[in-house]
């Protein structure tokens, strides 16, 4: 029998936190001071070009059809986003705007709606992963709900997350096998799977010459897909191999786009920006479990605060001899390994 | 003038070493920033809508119950005669009621139907101290799987259900576990690596 | 090439700012010349043309259309970005002779190695655009209007080096030449101070080029502490030995003379970064190879194969028998000294350190991937064809610079506010420096 779990909730519509504008907002991280003066210079300098095509938007609209106001509001939209700054610096007020911008244009490109959070860490929190490898059995039905939730790229068949068949006897990742497909589990092995660790000394954003990916306070390491100008350089330095780079324009069947969606989060990405796990930030900031915990059938995955000393997670880290990958390189991953 | 020019590099020297091995471990950071407050998330408990659950023990927690998500349940729609007997003998009774289960859990350790099953009544379970209803079955399976109960009270075993905050709500042994063949199936993969076919090594 | 006869044939007045001068004089001289360069000026043409079409296909398909993947993500540019840092950076080796030693021999060379450092600079900030998955949103990376993650991040570091390197090797040219065509000795206390900053940052671009591969602890290949002065070493040997060429070429081709003795010490230079360079070599394989850990899999990969994969085996084992060769015959004095040997040791070499430092470096350390998977990576022909281009661009860039150099330097292009005719001086006011 070994039941499935339901996927909950995923058509439901909003209500409560829904929408991400709870109150929820976290304390904003300190570097904002420091770099607002930066911000206020750029929509100093793009302020008057904004405002020129807002108004050359605003003739086109008054006199023509919708379907030329609606293009030209597109090619405001556009404008306003190309200009915009990064959303590390952002006020509350300015990522709302952007979402507002983002949504808009999603509707007028292709008529339907999608809901862009804009959400804040929650406070007190610390998300931390826990995984067991005497549970995995290779199914990888976490790998196709990462999917599906994520919006990941159909085309090239992006994947967050790898599972590795392991040899018995060995811990070195090279030795086992992340493209297998047969019956699984298999005689022999065990499963590892990897995704992003969000390291909470993370190697990847200190190398990003536009501050395009950081750490956000609740531990999740995000990317600006707006502001990532695809030097990859982020990619050289994960010793986890935890990011993806979209080489073409990235594309999801227009019926199975999650439109429940984060501005750091799921919300679609275009060719040339670095993407990546990000705990499913859509999920978690409203309290869910990430898509990959939720799908998993052998409850190998475990996921909760870290700051909560109750929490589930905590109890793994302070029973279990857990381990992470190359700790020796330092860079403090919140994602753990255990045993039975 | 060399040596003017050498100078010209010291800058450059120290600014490169401003960044130096300052930092702590992230379970340094978590003994200091820990707070025994539980996180508040305003409207968490939709994610639970659809479930049924009951608390357990003290209710700390809560566990998904089973009776719901038989399929044959209530049992006294078929064995409602006293001594296990089924009532309905006529054509619309499933002859394979329970022919599924063929090869009992445990079985080769001696097990028997009636270790788990109350011979009487079989709309419960019976366990060492008596009958067990079915939707606290970890009752039951703990008596052997002691070891797991004690993780999957505390989290490190089964799965919380839908959320990480707000009611903890966790899956019953038989959520997961087939109770006549608790050992997870051998199946394909849900999804591979793309181009996985000619497996790498 | 007849620069001298035509400006003393025009000898005719000009009015506006000698700036203006200079411009349309140089405008004049790099656009007539002989048969031969002409076709190498379309040549080169031809090549940018068909490399800007690969690119626009490229801009619409996006980065598929190269053989680089989320295993190997950085390949042919960044590979040919890499090796061309050490070319922009060898300037110094004929900089700091001339400015900072008074070495009286190099002077005549030092405007070629300086338009040789700014080419190969442009084709560095062309390589790194190309690469880049945005290019339409670099402005993020201006300070100001956008985040410029300095000091953490080493590509912040760069791009401050390399565009320095790039306004110092413009600069100072610049105003040494714009002085020589006012007919005015150019000034020591306006550019000895850059001079000296350009020596210092000449050793910076290399340094920070090499940190920012040698900063990535995910990428043990890469992650020692040799990486730096290997750059150094490797850069001094292959920086010189294409000036070298160049310079055969030029005194060659031109009427400008180069003394023998430039060209001697520039091999010796080249030798001996030679040398330098493959003693880090060995003690780089050593260290691989003598108890080979998982850190050595990159080497292994690189030198053996790894899983049955090895496209680069034959390209390095070339490359390093190639480097043995040529470092020991221009060890040997009488095979330096005669150019009928040097010319070609220097071009096998320059190919040689171009393979090593290239694609031998940098796809490498993708391989096998930080959780252990061989995937190899081949250029496709549009990123070769952009890759091409750009180093046409460059020769380009260079032929025009040396093209309008030579004259100033030579004293025949001058300016000529009046009807005074110009000072046919002696083109030796650098040995005064």
């Amino acid at each position: 029998m070994s039941a499935r779990l339901p996927i909950l909730g995923q058509e439901a519509p909003n209500h409560g936190c829904g929408s991400g504008t709870c109150g929820c907002s976290s304390e904003a991280p300190p570097v904002v001071e420091e770099r607002l003066d930066t911000d206020v210079s750029r929509r100093q300098f793009f302020g008057l070009f904004g405002s020129l095509t807002a108004g050359v938007a605003a003739v086109a609209s008054s006199g023509c059809g919708t379907k030329s106001a609606e293009a030209a509001e597109k090619a405001s939209l556009d404008w306003e986003e190309y200009f915009k700054g990064n959303y590390q610096v952002m006020t509350d007020e300015e990522k709302r705007a952007t979402v507002e911008r983002l949504e808009r244009r999603w509707e007028l490109e292709h008529g339907s709606r999608v809901e862009i959070s804009d959400q804040n860490a929650v406070p007190g929190v610390l998300y931390g992963y826990a995984f067991n490898i005497s549970k995995c059995q290779g199914y990888m039905d976490c790998v196709d709900a990462c999917v599906k939730e994520n919006n990941l790229d159909r085309e090239s068949g992006m994947q967050y997350i790898r599972i590795f068949e392991m040899d018995e006897g060995t811990m070195q990742l090279g030795d086992g096998d992340g493209r297998f497909y047969h019956e699984v589990p298999a005689a022999g092995h065990f499963y590892l799977g990897t995704q992003c660790f969000q390291c909470d000394n993370p190697p990847c954003t200190k190398v990003c010459p536009v501050g395009a990916t950081w750490k956000e306070p609740d531990g999740i390491v995000v990317v600006d897909y707006d502001w990532c100008i695809g030097c990859r350089y982020c990619q050289a330095a994960c010793p986890y191999w935890a990011r993806r780079f979209n080489w073409q324009e990235p594309f999801v069947p227009e019926d199975e786009v999650n439109q429940e969606q984060h501005y750091l989060g799921n919300r679609l990405r275009k060719k040339g920006v670095m993407e990546k796990c990000t705990y499913c930030i859509q999920r978690t900031r409203k309290g869910r479990n990430p898509a990959c915990a939720e799908a998993c059938p052998t409850g190998a995955r475990i996921f909760g605060n870290l700051l909560d000393p109750d929490s589930e997670i905590r109890w793994v880290l302070a029973n279990k001899k857990v381990f992470r990958l190359k700790e020796d390189l330092g860079t403090e991953p919140k994602f753990w390994y255990f045993m039975d | 003038m060399i040596r003017r020019s050498l100078l010209l590099l010291l800058p450059v020297l120290l600014f490169s070493g401003c960044h130096g091995p300052s930092h702590h471990g992230v379970r340094e950071r978590i003994d200091h920033e820990q707070s025994p407050d539980q996180v508040e998330i305003s409207g968490v408990e939709y994610w639970l809508d659809g479930l049924r659950y009951e608390p357990y023990g003290e209710g700390d927690f809560f566990v998904r119950t089973r009776s719901d998500q038989l399929v044959q349940f209530p049992c006294a729609r078929c064995h409602d005669q006293p001594g296990f007997a089924a009532s309905r003998t006529d054509g619309d009774l499933p002859e394979s009621a329970h022919l599924q289960i063929l090869q009992p859990h445990g079985v080769a350790e001696g097990l028997a139907c009636a270790h788990c099953h109350d011979g009487e009544d079989p709309s419960q379970l019976v366990g060492q101290k008596g009958p067990v209803d079915f939707d606290r079955v970890y009752d039951l399976c703990g008596t052997c799987h002691f070891e797991q109960r004690r993780d999957w009270e505390a989290g490190a075993h089964g799965k919380r259900l839908a959320t990480w905050s707000g009611p903890r709500v966790i899956e019953n042994c038989t959520g997961c576990h087939d109770p006549h063949a608790p050992r997870f199936e051998t199946r394909l993969p849900t999804t591979m690596y793309p181009g996985s076919e000619g497996a790498r090594r | 090439m007849s620069a001298r006869t035509k400006v003393h044939d025009e000898n005719r007045p000009r009015l506006g700012h000698p700036a203006l001068g200079l411009f349309r004089d140089a405008l004049r001289e790099v656009t007539t010349g002989g048969p031969l360069y002409h076709l190498w000026m379309g040549a080169l043409t031809l090549l940018m043309l068909g490399g800007t079409w690969a690119y626009v296909q490229q801009l619409r398909h996006g980065l598929a259309v190269t053989g680089m993947n989320d295993h190997v993500s950085w390949g042919l540019y960044i590979s040919n970005f890499t090796f061309l840092v050490g070319l922009a950076a060898a300037a110094v080796m004929l900089v700091l002779p001339a400015y900072v030693l008074h070495d009286e021999d190099f002077p005549r060379a030092v405007l070629i190695g300086e338009g040789v450092a700014v080419s190969a600079l442009l084709m560095c900030l062309a390589f790194v655009t190309v690469d880049m998955g945005g290019p339409q949103r670099l402005w993020h990376m201006l300070p100001g209007i956008g985040y410029f993650n300095w000091p953490d991040s080493m590509l912040t570091w760069d791009v401050i080096v390399l565009n320095g390197y790039l306004a110092l090797n413009l600069l100072i040219p610049a105003y040494i030449l714009y002085s020589r065509y006012c007919g005015r000795q150019p000034n020591k206390r306006w550019y000895v101070p850059f001079v000296f900053l350009s020596v210092a940052w000449a050793f910076g671009i290399h340094l920070v080029t090499a940190f920012l591969y040698a900063a990535l602890p995910a990428r043990p290949f890469w992650n020692n502490a040799l990486l730096g002065p290997r750059f150094l070493a490797s850069a001094f040997s292959a920086g010189p030995a294409f000036i070298i060429v160049l310079l055969l070429i030029i005194r060659r081709q031109t009427p400008y003379s180069i003394p023998d003795d430039t060209i001697r010490k520039l091999a010796l230079i080249t030798t001996v970064a030679a040398q330098v360079n493959l003693i880090m070599l060995i003690s780089e394989l050593f260290k691989e190879f003598y108890h080979p850990t998982h850190h050595s899999e990159s080497a292994i990969y690189l030198f053996f194969g790894l899983d049955g994969q090895g496209k680069l085996i034959p390209w390095m084992w070339t490359a390093i028998g190639l480097n043995i060769l040529c470092t020991a015959l221009l060890s040997f004095h009488p095979v330096r000294r005669n150019h009928r040997f040097l010319m070609p040791l220097c071009v096998l070499l320059f190919g040689a350190i171009w393979v090593e430092k290239g694609m031998g470096l940098i796809v490498p350390g993708f391989i096998p991937s930080p959780l252990g998977e061989v995937v190899e990576y081949a250029p496709t022909g549009i990123e070769m064809m952009i890759t091409v281009a750009i180093w046409a661009m460059g020769l380009f860039v260079m032929t025009v610079l040396v093209r309008a150099a030579i004259p100033i330097e030579m004293g025949v292009l001058r300016w000529q506010p009046s009807e005074a005719p110009s000072a046919d001086s002696d083109s030796s006011h650098l040995h005064n420096i």
